[in-house]
């Protein structure tokens, strides 16, 4: 007699854990994956705050998780030159906008284990004292999904099958206006197209074309403040 | 609203409050004793000539119909000739006359149209009329914006059309107190929660006429900055405190100057006997 079929509620593949000193992380791809299974809509990311000199260069971002069923998780994460690598201390807006979005994936999927991308350095893990060898890092590397890798900013993989454009569903997109007022703010402060896009994907990690109607917003206030 | 309404009334306007800041005592002649002013000046004249062209244009726009340029020179010659033909108010500046001027003025349409924004929103007003009550003052801030526009999301445009003899610095724009006034009055009156964007269209008087475009922003800090100046400045017309600034690149073209500024600084005079060894 055939046994009836029952769904059971997706749980993180194993294959997106890894063990570093005795303490298990959670990768964000296997986050992101995760949070696909159960529904995920979408994930705005908004910067609270930027670098600058007087704050200590450090960037502070809030993250949205939108489910379909209408839920949200709202995370902040911050970076600054102190709590992130050496190689990321000149993008930490973008590794703030990493937590953010890691801590508020964290929340939906129900996983209490710390995102590996949210970590500053292998420090953090196996402290200063730790024997911190390169073998070390490349033993967890080789425990990283093997399917369609792509690399990602942060040297983490990601599965192509389920891309997410960590934006955003629910907010408007830039309007033309915007645009237009931020290619001619840029203009007039000595910024040229190629600029612009960098800081948009610094500030925002999106393209241009791609910002938000709030993100164009900010993004104007701040280059009508950089004068 | 009518704007000739509201002007008869106690009031401020971004106008008036750049006179008083700029020159208080021109601000007393002009508002407070009425003077009849010595004569008009020509960029006077002619910046309002634009302005009712332009006006034009963005009223046919509403309906539909993109004028040419051929339009444009035609309504300047119209409007000027209608403003300035046999009109011995207008003082003109050196090197300007009449009929120069015409033609400056078309040439100066051409322009503006061969760089007509890319961007045409829809047009919400033309020449607005707004009047504006804010805590601390007691008149009201009245004004008009010259353009409201809106685009596909809902963005909010407002823009002033100027005539200038020279491009803008950044920070003439960032700092433009008219344009700070116009977001206020837009946020008092129904555009609260829209995003607003301002702009201004400004036509160069330079040899070749050349047309630019500046968009700026601002926010609720430069909205409460704006305020508390304008607060002080009506303080210093209550109390009767109108400084004289004899030292503006303005004054040789003020109408004001010759005789009521000099009779000003001249009363109480005793010639030399009256200086103080």
């Amino acid at each position: 007699m055939e046994q009836p079929k029952t769904s059971s509620p997706p749980v993180l593949d194993d294959r997106f854990t890894i063990n570093i000193k005795g303490r298990d992380f959670v990768l964000y791809t296997g986050l992101l994956d995760l949070a696909h299974r159960k529904g995920l809509k979408g994930i705005t990311v908004e910067a609270i705050q930027y670098p600058t000199k007087d704050n200590g260069m450090e960037g502070i971002c809030k993250a949205t998780v939108e489910s379909k069923d209408g839920e949200e998780y709202i995370e902040i994460g911050d970076a600054n030159p102190r709590n992130v690598a050496s190689y990321i201390a000149g993008h930490v807006l973008r590794m703030a906008a990493t937590r953010a979005k890691a801590r508020a994936l964290r929340d939906f999927v129900n996983v209490g284990m710390t995102c590996l991308e949210e970590l500053g350095d292998m420090d953090d893990v196996i402290g200063n004292n730790g024997a911190k060898t390169a073998s070390n890092t490349k033993k967890t590397a080789k425990r990283q999904p093997k399917a369609n890798p792509s690399t990602d900013e942060q040297g983490s993989t990601e599965p192509q099958k389920s891309p997410v454009t960590p934006i955003i569903t629910g907010s408007p997109k830039m309007s033309t206006a915007q645009k237009t007022a931020i290619l001619n703010l840029s203009k007039r402060r000595g910024i040229n197209e190629e600029e612009l896009k960098t800081m948009v994907e610094d500030a925002y990690n999106v393209t241009f074309d791609q910002m938000t109607s709030k993100d164009a917003a900010q993004f104007i206030r701040s280059l009508q403040q950089a004068a | 609203m009518d704007i000739k309404e509201l002007r008869k009334k106690p009031h401020l306007s971004h106008s008036s409050i750049n006179t008083y800041m700029e020159c208080g005592l021109n601000y007393k002649f002009s508002k407070i004793d009425k003077l009849q002013p010595q004569f008009t000046s020509d960029n006077l004249v002619y910046g309002i000539t634009v302005h009712r062209v332009l006006a034009d244009f963005h009223q046919e726009r509403l309906i539909g119909k993109l004028l040419t340029a051929a339009d444009l020179c035609d309504l300047f010659g119209k409007y000027w000739k209608r403003a300035a033909e046999n009109n011995e108010s207008i003082k003109y500046s050196k090197n300007n006359h009449y009929d120069g001027l015409l033609s400056d003025g078309k040439a100066l349409m051409a322009a503006y149209h061969r760089h007509l924004p890319k961007d045409l929103y829809t047009i919400v007003a033309i020449e607005e009329p707004f009047s504006i009550t804010v805590n601390g003052l007691e008149v009201p801030i009245i004004g008009v914006m010259d353009l409201v526009e809106e685009d596909s999301a809902g963005t909010i445009v407002i823009t002033e059309n100027k005539t200038s003899a020279k491009a803008y610095s950044n920070t003439q724009i960032d700092k433009n107190l008219q344009l700070t006034v116009y977001q206020i009055a837009a946020r008092s009156n129904g555009y609260k929660d829209r995003e607003i964007l301002l702009r201004i269209d400004c036509l160069v008087k330079t040899q070749v006429p050349t047309f630019k475009t500046y968009y700026t922003h601002r926010d609720s800090l430069d909205e409460h900055r704006a305020v508390r100046k304008i607060i002080k400045v009506w303080d210093g017309i209550k109390k009767g405190v109108f400084i004289p600034n004899d030292t503006s690149w303005k004054c040789p073209y003020c109408e004001f100057k010759d005789p009521y500024c000099d009779q000003w600084f001249a009363e109480g005079y005793g010639g030399n006997n009256g200086r103080t060894e």
